[in-house]
């Protein structure tokens, strides 16, 4: 398994449902809206690295969502 | 409670010992070294957004090997 946190800016408007669709996901461990220069923080549990490709593509970034960092967790 | 994620940029090979170091803060509930533009994020968990301040000041950046935190506050309150 690899963790990652994922880092994402949302839509203007859209944090919320963007929170609610993200937490319904069985990937995410934890997402929270915050202040500052992100919008939300999702933790998130995949298999592999190609599973987070796929995850990211195809279930995070067709979100109401402008933009995503992800760091993913080293040990 | 108040939950923030600090996202944390090291001295370049001190990442393991400041995730040890933040293990050991009360408060702190989480800390893993990333890849990525930061090198460790950690989540803490404190009573009052009030607290913050000093909590990252005295508990957090006086962690040797720190460098530069960039603090992100939950927008829920629970």
């Amino acid at each position: 398994m690899i963790g990652a946190y994922v880092l994402i800016i949302a839509k203007s408007g859209f944090e919320k449902q963007v929170l609610e669709k993200l937490r319904k996901l069985k990937e995410i461990k934890d997402a929270k809206i915050v202040y500052g220069e992100y919008d939300i923080i999702a933790k998130i549990e995949v298999g592999d690295v190609s599973d987070l490709n796929d995850f990211l593509i195809e279930k995070v970034r067709n979100l109401e969502i402008e933009k995503t960092s992800t760091l993913i967790v080293a040990a | 409670m108040v939950t923030a994620y600090i996202l944390i940029i090291s001295d370049s090979g001190a990442e393991k010992n400041i995730v040890d170091d933040l293990l050991e803060v009360d408060g702190v509930q989480e800390a893993d070294v990333i890849y990525g533009e930061y090198d460790i994020l950690a989540k803490i968990s404190i009573p009052d957004v009030s607290m913050l301040g000093d909590f990252i000041l005295e508990n957090i950046r006086p962690i040797q090997g720190i460098k530069r935190t960039s603090t992100l506050i939950s927008a829920e309150h629970e």
